[in-house]
């Protein structure tokens, strides 16, 4: 058996130890830790940045997008799916209706005899809109409006009709 | 008046030498008691330094509530305990068994001065250990009952029931061997 200094000495000894151990059981938690809790923090950070990246453009799901424009007359009968032309056509189509600006006349006209061009708007959600070009004059059958194009609009259409596949 | 809180209260505010104090005077207590689990005094020593070992680690555990002496022996038995079920698993090499009757007799002759004190230590050995254990706490380390049940997990009721048990059983034994128990 150990004397009593010996006893007390061992009971330091291991002490020591044991608070050692303890202390470098503790760095190795944090250790482990801090680089989790950054991981973390920059995914929490990024995250809403990546899922507004895979959210697909409003107009290739929205229910009231165009994603068709059927065209016939002129050079005969196709169908415009290309996302620009769309764009371009819908964005046409609807300010000239609209738009009073350019000498374009609201008056209620009755439809030209001579149909030029029939434009179908097909949306996503199986909606069309259909409008019917004869040389100056535009109509939106939906809306049941008839515009007076000038020489200049009636061109551009005329030439975004006819260049579109 | 606990003595041994007062000198852990002296050690937790910086003076070392309180330690000894305390060590002085539960130390071999302690390895005593716990050998009367463990039945290998250099294990008995071995927890018993860690026990103590615990005093200074985990310095707040020990909140003042019971006597220093209490908490000791609680956290002694529950090392003893620990010991005993991990012995299960480990084998040992043990000393040769006269090197141990003869460690266990100078810490007999350590605890129980009194030769009386050390032939019904003898007949003790022969009880139940919650027996030994009951009577150890109660006539050797003069615990009060409810200390002595801290330490063993019990209530005061039974280790009041353990002692008219162990009495009994040591009255039997002791007179075998000329030796009433008064």
């Amino acid at each position: 058996m150990r004397t009593m200094e010996e006893c007390r000495a061992e009971v330091f000894r291991r002490s020591e130890d044991r608070i050692r151990r303890r202390r470098q059981r503790r760095k190795r938690i944090l250790a482990a830790c801090i680089p989790l809790a950054l991981c973390l923090t920059v995914l929490a950070a990024e995250l809403p940045n990546m899922s507004a990246k895979r959210e697909p453009p409003i107009n290739e799901t929205s229910g009231s997008a165009v994603c068709r424009i059927e065209v016939s007359g002129g050079s005969g009968q196709r169908s415009i799916t290309d996302g620009q032309t769309l764009e371009e056509l819908t964005e046409m189509l609807e300010g000239l209706t609209m738009s009073d600006a350019d000498g374009s006349d609201y008056a209620q006209l009755p439809p030209a005899v001579d149909d030029a061009y029939t434009i179908t708007m097909v949306t996503h959600a199986g909606q069309a809109a259909v409008y019917r070009l004869a040389s100056d004059r535009l109509t939106d059958e939906t809306a049941g409006k008839t515009v007076c194009l000038t020489e200049k609009q009636a061109q551009e259409l005329l030439a975004l009709l006819e260049s579109a596949q | 008046m606990d003595t041994g809180a007062d000198s852990y209260r002296r050690f937790l505010d910086g003076e070392e030498s309180a330690f000894e104090d305390i060590m002085r005077e539960l130390f071999h207590g302690l390895v005593f008691f716990i050998n009367g689990f463990v039945h290998d005094v250099h294990a008995a020593e071995d927890i018993a330094i860690d026990t103590f070992s615990d005093l200074v680690v985990h310095r707040h555990r020990y909140n003042f509530k019971v006597s220093l002496k209490t908490y000791l022996y609680m956290v002694g038995r529950s090392r003893a305990l620990e010991h005993l079920r991990r012995r299960k698993v480990i084998a040992f090499t043990a000393l040769s068994e006269a090197e141990e009757l003869a460690e266990e007799a100078a810490l007999e002759e350590l605890v129980l001065a009194d030769e009386r004190k050390r032939r019904v230590n003898a007949a003790l050995a022969r009880l139940p250990e919650d027996m030994r254990g009951a009577v150890q706490l109660i006539y050797w380390e003069e615990m009060t009952y409810a200390e002595a049940a801290k330490v063993m997990g019990k209530n005061r009721k039974q280790v009041d029931n353990l002692l008219y048990r162990a009495k009994k059983e040591l009255c039997v034994l002791l007179r075998e061997e000329g030796e009433p128990l008064q």
